[in-house]
Formats: structure tokens, C-alpha cells, sequence
């Protein structure tokens, strides 16, 4: 049905995608707690610049991080000096454009979930016994599940339909940073390949319209639980 | 059991309590004190919830928190057990109510399990049954509050911690939920400290009472502290304190319930009656009983303070002492303390001392000026001697049990 390549523009489109939910979802959780809890300064300046791949073009994104981490850049070539460890035109660099362009995408969704908050369930649960991991893991954590959630699907899908940060910061090399998106964008630079574009946008449909999907029935599962009960 | 020395600084607010219950268990305290005295703060220290500036508290021979250098002591919430029934519930949203009631037992099930029956003489005790499956968002005022009590009752706590718990029930769910912490915390020896603006609500339970003061110390400072500390029958019959916790009108005394069954809903009583300690000759004619009769709300048997003596707290409205001659076949012999004006001026209220009980009495102005008069001339009379005037007067009626 899919030919090796699209399998393979696929695979490393999801892989790049998981990547970057895996790595910048814990911190997004992080940082949403310590903006929640804490006030230090520099916390407001902090927050505008994780949400700054929002509303900035993603081409500045990819510039920046090329000027920050390429070879060449002020931290990659200490890095690379020092480790030899460079980022640029790797598929670690795919992971960590995507990563940063779905960063606030996921801050606003756990921030939405926290809001409604009420701490005073946690000192609630530490009165009846519990201790302070477990009233955060049974009592806060359970809360925010919904919100969890959606900050993944979101995140997930604003990650694997990455271009413009991606492009600019890892190229497009194919089968190493050539992702799903960047493989759609070649196929319609080359005269007579539009029916392997149409079938790369099919399918870029589809994994999105699934993520969607799952984390919807997630939800639902939940929600029918409590309401059957309810009325 | 519970002793306290902690201050903390809430802004320019200085919460600064001291307090030492001696040893006794199973304590029932009343605490009163206006909105933003710090009522709130006090239970959250207590818990562990908020952390004092310095101090030390502790409870039953346990130091639960020391900020010497030397000790150095915090103990967590969890390892303090002591339970707390929250103003707003604080109930968990994400999981039902049965879910909520067992929390305690589920997080530490060896240290704090409850058996079945625990769980079922609770729920049935508070008619919960119809909410068990149900999520703490669905349910009303009341209902929360219901859980929120027994959900703290289950944890199995030794002190028990309630701020303003029943202020969204009606009279019976009050009633009925009192019933319940009552025996609940008798039977098993658990101390309780109750904060409720209603006098009432907790009267009948209550053995003894706190009240904080605020006071103003400079520009926008204030300084909040335990004002009066003790039995309630004492707390409520001094006239400057049953003020202070808005009972100038309200005796609560311990009585001795003389009659096996009620007649017409009505018991006898008769005052504590300790002539030596009262120090009086008996020439007074009084007989040493005074029986008075006594009224249930709810048609049950006044709760007893303790099992073996069937005494039991009641309240007697200064309205309902009334000043009746010597002849009078059912006069109550007692001396008159002291008379004061209440704020506006229009009714007056003597402190008696009944053998050594004390109690409040209502007067009015013509009354007053009389009494005042012989008091005053009284102490001319004898300078140096203690003796107080003597007056007759008549218990019409008393309440006792539960609101």
C-alpha cells in the first residue's frame, strides 16, 4: 500500500514527533509548576520567551537555534569543541525544532488545567494521611490528567507538522532530517511528483485525525464514567 | 492533651496564641473569635498546614512542632494525625464519594484503616448512603459538609480540628451530625476543637471554651491572642467574656438530670450543688437540690458529659432567671456578684454565684437600680468582709441537649 519511502518519511516523521513530546512535555510540566508556585525574577520575561515560537515566524525559530547551536553558533561550537556534540543537520536537530515549536502549545494547555487548581486538596489529603508525593500523585496529578492529555495531542500533532523551524535548523535531508511535511514541500518543487505529494497529505490526514481521535476517547471514557453516575 | 506557645506574622497581622490544656483527653473546645482573628490560621498550625514563625506545640506528651534551636521540630501534617474538617470541605472532585471516605485508609492502611462497620454505623449515622456513588460537585452545601465530617471521623484522628463544619446543614442535619461527633469522639477519647460563631451549636458537647481577641497596637497593626481559656460553664457565666462570645444572654452549666424518663418532653434537673465549695452556712433555707425542668429540642435525652454521671450540660437563658420573693416555695438562694449595663443601655445583666455555680440573670432598668443600690450599700456596710448580698430567684425553664 505505502511505498518504502513514504514508510520510511513516516517512521522518522513519528519518531521525530515522539521525540520532541518526550523531551519538552516534562518540560513544560516543569515549568508550569514553577510559574505556578513560585514568584522569582525574571519569571514574566521567562514565560514570553517559551511562548515566543507562537507567534514569531518558525524560519526566526530555525534562525535562532542555528545561530545559538550550529557549528558555528555561540553555544554549538563551544559544544563541539568541548564534546563534539553539534545539533545542526541531524535528525536531533529535527527533534529539537519541533520540540520548541510545540513548547507553548503544551505550557497553555497544562496552564489551562492547573488554573481551576485548589491546593488546599492537597493539604486536605496530607491531613488524612497521605505524604506529600502521594497527595501530589492521587489528588493534583489526577486532576490535571484531562489537561495532560491535551497538552500531548497537542503538542504531538504541532510536532509532527513541524516545516518551517525544521527546515531552517535541520535541513532536509532525506531519510536524516527529511520529514513528513518536508518531504510534501519537495515532492511539489519537483515538476509531475503532485500525485506523491497528494498521497504524503493523505496520509499526514490520517495520523492527525488519529491523534485526535485517541486522545478524544480518552477523554470521553472518563467523562461518560462520571456523568453515568451523576444524574 | 493539647498545649501551644506559637506566633507567626501574617502581614502586619501578629497572630500570637498561647494556650496549655493540661492533660485531660478527650476534650471538646469551643473557640471563638471574630471574622480575621485568625481562627482559620490557628487550625492550619495546629494541622501543619501553615508553618508558625516560632514556637512550640504540643499534644498528649508528642512535640509536634518546635522552632528551638536545639529541637528543631515540624512535624509533617501526615505523621501529626490530626483530623480537619476545612470551612469550604475541600472534598476531592475527581473521585466519588464513597472514594473520599476511604481516602484515609487507602493511603495508610495500616496506621489508619477503619473496619466495615466503622464505615456503615457512619454513613448510616449520617444518611450518606444515597450519596456514596456519587461526585463531590453534584452534592449541596449540606451534603458536603456531611462527608467532609465523616471523611475525617474515618481517618482515625486523635485531635479533630472544625472550622465552622455544619454552617450550610439545617437544624436537624446539625443535630443529627453533632449526635454523631459527639458519641463518636466520647467512645473513642479523640479531643475536638470546634470553631463556630453559634454559641449553640456546639453547646451541649462543648466542656470547654477559647476565645481571641484582636488588638490594635499602632498604625494598621494588630496583634491577635487567646484571650479566655476555660470550662465553659465558667466562660459563659462571666460577664465579660459570655459578651465577648456573643452569649450575654446564655448560661451553660452542668446539671444533674434527677428524672429517669421525660414527661411531656420535659426532664428535671437540678444545679451542681457543692455547698462546701460554694462556702455557705446553710441558713439560707434553700434546699440544696434546685430542681428546675428541662426541655429537649429533639425529644432525646441530653447527652451526658461523661458515662458514669448523669450529668449533662444545659442552657439557661438570663430571661428565664427571674427574681421572685423568699417565700417563694421553689426559690433558689444566691448571692449577686456584680450587675453591668449591656452596650445600649436598655437592659441590665447580674452575675450570680449559685453555691459555687455562677449564673446570669436578665433585669431591667428599675430592677437594676435597686439591686445596684443594695450592692452598693452592701459593700459600705461590710468592708472587708467577701459576703455579697443575697437574692431569691427562680429557674422558669432550661434547654439541654443538642441545638
Amino acid at each position: 500500500m505505502l511505498a518504502t519511502y513514504e514508510w520510511e518519511v513516516l517512521r522518522l516523521s513519528l519518531f521525530v514527533a515522539t521525540g520532541a513530546c518526550a523531551i519538552f512535555l516534562p518540560l513544560a510540566c516543569l515549568w508550569v509548576a514553577i510559574y505556578d508556585r513560585y514568584r522569582f525574577f525574571g519569571r514574566g520575561a521567562l514565560d514570553v520567551l517559551f511562548h515566543l515560537p507562537l507567534v514569531v515566524p518558525p524560519v526566526v525559530v530555525g534562525y535562532l537555534l542555528l545561530y545559538l547551536l550550529g557549528k558555528q553558533g555561540i553555544i554549538g561550537s563551544q559544544l563541539y569543541a568541548c564534546c563534539g556534540i553539534s545539533f545542526a543537520f541531524t535528525w536531533k536537530a529535527a527533534v529539537l525544532a519541533s520540540g520548541i515549536m510545540a513548547l507553548p502549545l503544551m505550557i497553555r494547555a497544562l496552564r489551562t488545567s492547573l488554573e481551576s487548581m485548589d491546593y488546599g486538596l492537597e493539604a486536605a489529603a496530607r491531613t488524612l494521611g497521605a505524604s506529600r508525593m502521594r497527595a501530589f500523585f492521587s489528588i493534583t496529578f489526577a486532576q490535571i490528567m484531562p489537561g495532560f492529555s491535551s497538552a500531548l495531542l497537542l503538542g504531538f500533532v504541532r510536532a509532527f507538522g513541524e516545516f518551517g523551524a525544521t527546515i531552517t535548523f535541520a535541513g532536509s535531508i532525506p531519510s536524516v532530517t527529511r520529514t513528513l511535511p518536508l518531504a510534501i514541500y519537495n515532492y511539489t518543487l519537483i515538476p509531475g511528483a503532485e500525485s506523491d505529494a497528494a498521497r504524503l497529505s493523505i496520509i499526514a490526514c490520517l495520523v492527525a485525525s488519529a491523534a485526535v481521535l485517541a486522545s478524544g476517547l480518552l477523554h470521553r471514557s472518563k467523562h461518560r464514567a462520571e456523568r453515568r453516575v451523576r444524574i | 492533651m493539647l498545649s501551644f506557645q506559637i506566633s507567626r506574622l501574617v502581614g502586619k497581622h501578629l497572630l500570637d496564641f498561647s494556650a496549655d490544656l493540661g492533660q485531660q483527653a478527650g476534650l471538646f473546645l469551643s473557640l471563638y473569635g471574630a471574622n480575621g482573628s485568625g481562627k482559620s490560621s490557628l487550625l492550619n498550625m495546629l494541622a501543619g498546614i501553615e508553618r508558625p514563625d516560632s514556637g512550640r506545640i504540643s499534644f498528649s506528651e508528642d512535640c509536634l512542632f518546635d522552632s528551638s534551636e536545639r529541637l528543631k521540630i515540624n512535624l509533617n501534617p501526615e505523621a501529626r494525625r490530626i483530623g480537619y474538617v476545612f470551612q469550604d470541605q475541600r472534598l476531592f472532585p475527581h473521585i466519588n464519594i464513597k472514594a473520599n471516605l476511604r481516602y484515609a485508609s487507602k493511603v495508610q492502611p495500616n496506621e489508619r484503616p477503619h473496619s466495615a462497620s466503622d464505615f456503615n454505623e457512619i454513613v448510616e449515622a449520617l444518611s450518606l448512603e444515597e450519596l456514596l456513588t456519587r461526585y463531590p460537585s453534584r452534592l449541596s452545601g449540606g451534603e458536603q459538609q456531611r462527608v467532609a465530617l465523616a471523611r475525617a471521623l474515618l481517618a482515625s484522628p486523635r485531635l479533630l480540628l472544625l472550622d465552622e463544619p455544619l454552617s450550610s446543614l439545617d437544624r436537624k442535619g446539625k443535630r443529627q451530625a453533632l449526635r454523631l461527633l459527639g458519641a463518636w469522639t466520647k467512645q473513642r477519647g479523640i479531643s475536638v476543637l470546634y470553631v463556630s460563631h453559634d454559641l449553640e451549636e456546639s453547646a451541649g458537647l462543648a466542656t470547654h471554651a477559647l476565645t481571641i481577641k484582636i488588638e490594635r497596637r499602632g498604625c494598621e497593626r494588630l496583634r491577635s491572642s487567646i484571650a479566655t481559656i476555660g470550662k465553659i460553664e465558667e466562660v459563659t457565666t462571666r460577664l465579660e467574656t459570655s459578651q465577648e462570645i456573643g452569649a450575654s444572654d446564655l448560661s451553660i452549666v452542668p446539671a444533674t438530670i434527677t428524672s429517669e424518663n421525660s414527661i411531656n418532653g420535659l426532664w428535671t434537673a437540678s444545679l451542681e450543688t457543692n455547698l462546701e465549695a460554694g462556702g455557705i452556712k446553710d441558713n439560707t433555707k434553700s434546699k440544696p437540690n434546685y430542681s428546675f425542668e428541662l426541655s429537649t429540642s429533639d425529644g432525646e435525652p441530653p447527652p451526658l458529659i461523661c458515662a458514669h454521671e448523669a450529668k449533662s450540660y444545659v442552657r439557661i437563658r438570663a430571661e428565664d432567671v427571674l427574681l421572685t420573693e423568699k417565700e417563694d416555695p421553689s426559690a433558689l438562694s444566691v448571692k449577686l456578684l456584680r450587675i453591668s449595663a449591656s452596650e445600649h443601655g436598655n437592659h441590665y445583666t447580674a452575675q450570680l454565684l449559685c453555691f459555687d455555680q455562677r449564673l446570669l440573670m436578665r433585669l431591667n432598668p428599675r430592677q437594676a437600680k435597686t439591686l445596684q443600690k443594695q450592692l452598693g450599700e452592701h459593700k459600705e456596710s461590710q468592708k472587708n468582709s467577701q459576703q455579697q448580698p443575697h437574692l431569691f430567684v427562680r429557674i422558669r425553664k432550661a434547654e439541654g441537649g443538642l441545638l
